[in-house]
């Protein structure tokens, strides 16, 4: 069972299922960032899956999917941002309300574009092709589990490593920070708080657009109702563990896409299969109480 | 040199049916250090915020250099070359100080990236220009107040400010601090740099000034220069009636400890050791008080010894009983009173009404209540005796409390915490913030409270405040008792704040 654990399948398993959670955790690190709670982010993940599968459909293009995805994902960004940002509602309930319509929503267009229930296939919808990476060949062990994977997936790294320089060394970043630390002595510094709040909202939207696009475009080429499955959900989770830092937050992702493709190498054994599914939520909060095992003598009353 | 570089016509301000200034004009000349003063709510913010550009003036100009401009936003003002330094500082806890700086005016290079290479080598010379020394790579979390008032300084330097507004810049800082302050600030105007400073410490405004403006209730009472005035003259100015900073203080029998606190140690939010092994007992009738820069550990003294926080190691003894773990409710019970540092967020509930306020933690001790139920009546009975005797200013012990001025919240929780014959009073900073004619109220009452056999343990970072009042002084430094003083009349603010720095063991 130890050989499973770290076989070259399994940690393969492990980067391909990162993909989706750390670029929406990318995002939702921008929002920790700028201290908007953004729990709807399941929501970005299915709704934007669902279009992104649409979309590949259209075109039979699956760039256009990912085009559809990144739009559904900046249009449930401006949806959470007018409600939060403008109504003032409380991010939380908004946030609970999109998660709990999306499944319906999506599952309703399915019917109504798809004529399906469950689940849509379609030889139309085009996922991205692998990728080989000759360099790659030459390094053992590590080069065969970062290689031939998903063009998606390397879209993923290529994003955590940008989302992490912007962080830190650019004025947007430094910006966002500055949002999210003191909002009265950002107005004082003469930079606009609803301007950046809204960027980093657009952020979350493009990046969680990618992730749900990541779901069915990533070599299944269908799409499922409830397809997010709780990804959303883990997004949020790496990125609060990371404390809105892209590369902490990757890492957590990580752990989690680790557990992922634990479970599926598990169900070989003789472990009861809900305990297997289980696996990666029970890491999650495993992780946040070991992460925040300090804490615990801070405030001792 | 002196001409005058900022001015101000008429300005009007309303809030509402409030009006916070009222045909207010002002000329500064370039190069001096001009002080507005007067008491809470007397319209020297709104003022400031008009001139730094965060409201609109209702009606008036302002002219700078003799120029008229119109602010739309605090950029424009900054633009003029006006920059503030805010009481509450403007700064981000989690950046560092170089990143501090740079918000909002970020140098960049390759199209896009932060130079802070350029922008630190920037800093350092503008704050070697002018005499500071800040440590750029730090984060201002891990800084002193007083730094990040230079920090702050700095920064409106960086940003091109030819005239700084320092609002309330010595209600942070240690005797010696303030003295360093007042170093920067003669040597700013040294340099053709104009200073408004906005305070109500009438002492300093004698020191500093070249020019001084009083306000009171929105309009302008006075323009003086110090030459000309003395500290009761200012004081009437601001008050409109004569105010009496010396207290009333009487012979007085201070008799056994009531409260013994042996070897007490404690722990802070963030997890580091904040009270170190301290050993103090209170007297009855007593005022001791803590003096201390602010975050030396007084907070989660208090905290340990109500009952707000575990205390670590140690013993609490009152009137000889072990009350170590007990609840804050089974203390108030043993008549010990609690008047907290934040009014707004521990001292009220401000969505309750008076009433709801004034049985607010007494409601068991006190047995405001038939066996079931609130008793009402004698509640009501209860505020408006507190109302009266304490001067609250109020329509109706209905309204919420959260609509009140500040100085009377503070009002309405001292009378409750003073009218429930408690024997022993904890105060945390009595006083913050509010107005000239509150605090001399305040005072008075402590000090009578004491007169009365009840012992006052009193937690201050107004250091005249606890020079003023107690009869013994502890001062607290990096969580230890770093002296006890006897307050007699040869103690200065100068030797307790050497302690205070723990300059002197």
């Amino acid at each position: 069972m130890l050989q499973l654990l770290f076989s070259i399948s399994t940690l393969s398993a492990m980067v391909r299922l990162s993909a989706p959670i750390a670029l929406a955790a990318i995002g939702s690190a921008y929002g920790h960032k700028a201290k908007i709670f953004n729990i709807g982010l399941e929501s970005y993940v299915l709704t934007s899956a669902f279009f992104a599968t649409w979309g590949s459909y259209l075109f039979e293009n699956a760039f256009m999917g990912l085009v559809f995805g990144i739009i559904s994902g900046i249009a449930m960004s401006a949806v959470f941002g007018i409600f939060v940002l403008h109504f003032k509602s409380d991010p939380i309930v908004i946030g609970i309300a999109m998660n709990l319509s999306a499944w319906g929503f999506t599952t309703l267009l399915m019917y109504n574009i798809f004529h399906t229930r469950g689940s849509v296939m379609d030889s139309r919808i085009k996922s991205f092709g692998t990728v080989h990476i000759p360099f790659l060949d030459r390094i053992p062990f590590v080069g065969s589990i970062l290689n031939n994977q998903n063009a998606l997936v390397y879209l993923a790294f290529l994003v955590v490593i940008i989302a992490q320089i912007v962080m830190y060394k650019t004025p947007f970043g430094l910006r966002i920070r500055g949002v999210g630390s003191n909002e009265e002595a950002m107005q004082s510094a003469g930079v606009s708080v609803l301007k950046y709040k809204w960027a980093s909202l657009i952020v979350t939207g493009v990046l969680a657009g990618a992730a749900g696009t990541c779901l069915p475009l990533c070599g299944i080429s269908m799409f499922t109702e409830n397809m997010s499955a709780g990804k959303g959900f883990l997004a949020v989770s790496a990125a609060r563990i990371g404390k809105g830092d892209p590369l902490k937050s990757f890492f957590a992702c990580l752990i989690f896409a680790f557990a992922d493709a634990l479970s599926v190498g598990l169900q070989g054994f003789s472990i009861p299969s809900q305990l297997v599914l289980a696996a990666p939520y029970i890491i999650t909060i495993l992780v946040m109480c070991l992460t925040n095992l300090g804490e615990l003598r801070k405030e001792n009353v | 040199m002196e001409d005058i570089i900022l001015e101000a016509r008429h300005i009007c301000k309303y809030f509402g049916a409030l009006t916070a200034n009222d045909d207010v004009s002002l000329s500064v000349r370039q190069g001096t250090v001009h002080s507005i003063i007067g008491e809470n709510g007397a319209g020297k913010s709104t003022l400031m915020n008009i001139i730094s550009g965060i409201y609109k003036p209702n009606g008036g100009e302002i002219l700078v250099k003799g120029k008229h401009v119109v602010f739309r936003n605090p950029n424009d003002a900054t633009k003029c070359g006006i920059g503030m330094v805010h009481q509450e500082f403007m700064l981000f806890q989690e950046l560092t100080v170089l990143e501090n700086l740079m918000m909002g005016f970020e140098t960049k290079k390759l199209g896009g990236f932060l130079n802070k290479k350029q922008a630190a080598k920037d800093i350092q010379e503008i704050a070697e220009k002018y005499g500071f020394s800040i440590p750029l790579d730090k984060k201002v979390s891990e800084l002193p107040v007083s730094l990040l008032q230079q920090v702050e300084i700095v920064k409106v330097l960086y940003k091109g400010a030819e005239i700084i507004i320092l609002d309330e810049p010595t209600s942070v800082l240690t005797p010696q601090g303030i003295e360093g302050l007042f170093q920067a600030i003669r040597y700013l105007t040294k340099q053709g740099k104009t200073v408004i400073l906005i305070t109500h410490k009438l002492k300093e405004v004698m020191e500093i000034s070249d020019y001084i403006t009083v306000l009171k209730n929105g309009v302008v009472t006075g323009n003086l220069t110090p030459d000309e005035t003395d500290e009761h003259k200012l004081a009437n100015l601001m008050v409109g009636r004569q105010v009496l900073f010396n207290t009333q203080k009487h012979e007085k029998k201070i008799a056994e400890p009531i409260l013994e606190i042996d070897n007490l140690t404690a722990f802070g939010s963030d997890g580091t050791e904040k009270v170190k092994h301290v050993s103090f007992s209170v007297r009855k009738g007593e005022i001791l008080g803590i003096a201390g820069v602010a975050g030396s550990g007084q907070g989660e003294l208090i905290e340990a010894i109500f009952g707000l926080r575990n205390p670590e190691s140690g013993t609490i003894t009152y009137k000889g009983e072990n009350i170590t773990t007990t609840s804050p409710r089974r203390k108030r019970e043993k008549k010990i009173g609690y008047v907290p540092q934040d009014r707004i967020s521990t001292g009220c509930n401000v969505h309750a009404n008076l009433i709801e306020n004034c049985i607010m933690g007494y409601h068991v001790a006190h047995k405001f209540k038939t066996p079931w139920l609130l008793g009402k009546e004698e509640a009501s009975l209860f505020t408006r005796s507190v109302v009266e005797n304490y001067q609250v200013k109020v329509q109706d012990i209905h309204n919420k409390i959260g609509d009140l001025s500040g100085g009377n919240i503070q009002k309405t929780i001292v009378g409750r915490e003073f009218s429930q014959n408690n024997d022993l009073l904890i105060i945390e900073d009595p006083t913050r913030g509010i107005d000239v004619g509150a605090i001399e109220f305040i005072w008075q009452k402590i000090i009578d409270i004491a007169q009365e056999g009840v012992s006052v343990l009193l937690v201050s970072h107004e250091l005249g405040e606890v020079m003023e009042l107690s009869d013994r002084i502890l001062v607290m430094y990096n969580g230890e008792i770093a002296a006890n003083l006897e307050n007699t009349p040869e103690l200065d603010e100068k030797t307790i704040g050497l302690y205070m720095l723990g300059g002197k063991t």
